[in-house]
């Protein structure tokens, strides 16, 4: 029960990929910041993987909208807003920052 | 009592995610490793990606422009941070094994990974 925090880009360092390999099953994947651009392109491919496994795939909407992407995320990743983060944060008892 | 003896006991997962001489990151895991040791925390430390370049056997770095990671790693046993472990996929693929490592350490695989992980109160990754 463990939450990731993504928040740099897929394609600027190895964050996603070393995410990737240590998440397990019953954590939960939060995109934040750059970290929002794992949700479309190819890493919507990984993260339907992972999510199919039972990892809850999350993104952060303020930062989806920001970057003009919110229309075009896959229908497996939900949206929540700055209260929707704090909430994640208390309901898992450790939190891992992928930056 | 100080409020060393009172601080609360929680372990702690640090994360070296960064090769040790292009930026300070990896120095500072091995820090921030040995200051939870030193308050009595029980540390692990995890060499992940890149991190494990910092394990790699024959540092020599210019003595005008950096000291030693190796050095420095040499003493993590007397801060007492005996926990080691590196991520055996990363190591493969940078063509390291452990003959080529500065110190013995665990690897781990994608199993050990996920456990090292969840056995942890705190997860630190710098």
């Amino acid at each position: 029960m463990t939450l990731h925090i993504l928040s740099a880009s897929p394609f600027a360092g190895s964050c996603f990929e070393e995410c990737r390999r240590v998440i397990a099953a019953d954590d939960a994947l939060l995109l934040t910041g750059d970290g929002v651009y794992a949700a479309i392109g190819g890493g919507a491919a990984v993260l339907q993987e992972l999510h199919a496994t039972g990892v809850a795939i999350v993104a952060l909407a303020e930062d989806c909208a920001a970057r003009g992407i919110d229309a075009r995320l896959p229908e497996f990743v939900a949206t929540v807003d700055y209260g929707g983060f704090v909430d994640l944060a208390v309901a898992h008892p450790r939190t891992v920052s992928w930056f | 009592m100080s409020a060393r003896d009172s601080a609360p006991r929680r372990s702690v997962l640090v994360v070296c995610r960064s090769a040790p001489y292009g930026r300070s990151r990896a120095r500072d895991a091995v820090d921030v490793a040995m200051a939870f040791a030193a308050f009595d925390q029980p540390v692990t430390l995890l060499f992940l990606g890149d991190g494990v370049l910092a394990l790699a056997a024959g540092q020599r770095p210019a003595a005008e422009f950096s000291r030693s990671l190796e050095k420095l790693l040499g003493t993590l046993a007397d801060y007492g941070v005996e926990e080691l472990h590196a991520d055996a996929a990363a190591l493969a693929a940078r063509g390291l094994d452990a003959q080529a490592l500065a110190l013995p350490v665990r690897l781990a695989g994608p199993d050990e990974l996920r456990e090292l992980f969840a056995a942890h109160e705190r997860v630190l990754t710098v």
